[in-house]
């Protein structure tokens, strides 16, 4: 494995993100044996609460290490790792909790979670290391100028759906 | 500014307008910018309920189901407001609905926002409690093409009622032949009979009052063991009674104790065998001995020699007997020697019989 240097094979970030999402799928093969675990259920539930957790834990611990006023704990880059693999397990979680059902609100919101990692995923892989540093580097990338930015849409706009979930399907007696 | 600092405000700020816009879109749209799905449409054979022709047209009525949270009014008071024949049916204990425990809220069995031809009934996982209406679920999952029972293929018509004609048309479609035979047989009321297990029901049908109550590890035996092959109710009435008309084939002695098997086995089990042996088996050397020191012809086990064991040999036999005044019936010895003493058949009896012989 490797920390993601230019050149070399998988970093190890994605290796463990990839082996994690593969666990996941065959645990969610499993429980979809008879169908789809709907969104409302004891699985979808649990795997939407799940994914969106891991991603507060991503955006915020990451966004909270990266200042350049901080210089601990542990170097920045092992933050990164952990931002990447937790940014892409979550959001996949949340992609199951979905049943790839995507109408209304819960459309709009995956369809902006695809958004958020693939201009992370870009930024990450493409940009930082396709692009060398120098003039022909755009300074204000357009990779981060989404990623940043529609990170705290997502989240208002998840939380905007936890609140509508808790109000529809609160009293469901 | 430096861009980290510029995005994160510039994300903040489309954040809060992104909620401020959600919110207009939640009250714009009544709520239904957060259905997960379109609700069931109109039934060819349905009727206006409530005012609407179908739930879909409750599409932008959300509250018209959904109770606000922490109310006292619940989604199944909601259901019940406009399905007036379920709610009277609750009342009536041989109604489907009536026959429920009433602790189940509707959504417990019932399902929406599936789509305009959905089912509104969940099958699988339902909480409908089969079994307290005597039958189980257990072997019909599935049908025999493969996918999941809906409530409609045994239940229909007003009330959700079973409707038995259903058993036979769907077993007709595998089974042709033998629902054919089977139902010319029994009849069509297959519930008489059988509760879902697939199995004689014990639970409608006692084999005690048969002439053959199944007992010990009878109990566990399932219909075709011994009726195999049985497809009219005489068929079935003649099963064996004897134990070889079924165990012949395990029979390790190969006949030679009679047919009498309860003599020494009990329907627990074929092996802890008691069998009193009339003659001790112990006499001589003190132990146990093989049956065939005895018994020379397993095929007849009534016969028995002395001669097996070294002391007794004809000649010698007949030359001590000869010393007593015996003469017949040499062959015999159990006849005075009941205990297989040696001096046991001496005196009175023992060369009285053999000499009134």
């Amino acid at each position: 494995m490797t920390d993601g240097i230019p050149g070399r094979a998988w970093p190890r970030e994605l290796l463990w993100a990839v082996l994690v999402i593969a666990v996941a799928t065959m645990a969610y093969g499993w429980a979809a044996r008879s169908g789809r675990p709907a969104p409302a259920g004891l699985v979808g539930h649990g795997l939407g609460v799940a994914g969106f957790l891991l991603m507060v834990v991503a955006e915020t611990a990451y966004t909270w290490r990266k200042r350049p006023t901080r210089t601990g704990p542990g170097p920045a880059v092992r933050w990164l790792e952990a931002h990447v693999f937790v940014g892409l397990v979550g959001p996949y979680l949340v992609l199951l909790h979905t049943a790839f059902r995507f109408r209304g609100l819960a459309g709009v919101l995956t369809l902006l979670m695809a958004v958020v990692v693939g201009s992370g995923v870009a930024g990450r892989y493409w940009y930082t290391t396709a692009l060398p540093v120098g003039p022909e580097r755009p300074r204000r990338a357009l990779w981060y100028v989404l990623h940043v930015p529609l990170s705290a849409v997502l989240f208002a706009l998840a939380a905007f759906h936890v609140v509508g979930v808790l109000y529809y399907a609160g009293n469901l007696r | 500014m430096r861009l980290t600092t510029a995005a994160t405000r510039w994300g903040v700020s489309l954040a809060v307008l992104t909620l401020v816009t959600a919110g207009a879109a939640w009250q714009l749209s009544s709520g239904s910018i957060f259905s997960p799905g379109p609700l069931k449409g109109p039934t060819p054979d349905g009727s206006p309920i409530g005012g609407v022709a179908s739930h879909a047209d409750l599409d932008r009525r959300c509250e018209a189901c959904h109770a606000p949270p922490f109310s006292h009014v619940t989604m199944s008071a909601r259901c019940l407001d406009c399905h007036e024949d379920i709610r009277a049916e609750l009342g009536d204990s041989g109604a489907l609905h009536g026959a429920l425990d009433g602790t189940q809220a509707c959504l417990g069995c019932h399902t929406e926002h599936a789509g305009r031809t959905a089912s509104l009934t969940r099958f699988e996982g339902s909480g409908v409690a089969h079994t307290r209406f005597g039958f189980s679920l257990v072997a019909h999952r599935r049908t025999a093409g493969g996918r999941a029972f809906v409530c409609t293929d045994c239940h229909g018509g007003r009330g959700f009622r079973f409707e038995a004609s259903r058993c036979v048309a769907c077993h007709r479609d595998y089974q042709a032949d033998f629902v054919e035979r089977h139902v010319r047989t029994w009849g069509a009321d297959c519930r008489a009979c059988h509760e879902g297990s697939d199995r004689f029901s014990a639970g409608r049908f006692s084999h005690d009052s048969t002439p053959f109550p199944l007992t010990a590890r009878h109990a566990q035996s399932k219909c075709g063991d011994c009726h195999a092959g049985s497809a009219t109710l005489a068929a079935f009435g003649f099963a064996p009674r004897d134990c070889v008309g079924c165990h012949r084939p395990d029979d390790p002695h190969h006949g030679a104790f009679g047919t009498d098997c309860s003599a020494c086995h009990t329907a627990d089990s074929w092996k802890n065998a008691r069998f009193d042996h009339t003659f001790p088996l112990s006499h001589g050397e003190g132990g146990r001995i093989p049956c065939r020191t005895c018994h020379e012809r397993p095929q007849n086990w009534k016969s028995y020699t002395c001669y097996g064991c070294h002391e007794h040999t004809p000649e010698r036999i007949q030359r001590k007997h000869a010393d007593e005044g015996v003469a017949r019936n040499l062959e015999d010895c159990v006849r005075c020697h009941a205990t297989g003493r040696e001096h046991e058949g001496e005196g009175h009896e023992g060369g009285r019989d053999h000499e009134d012989d």
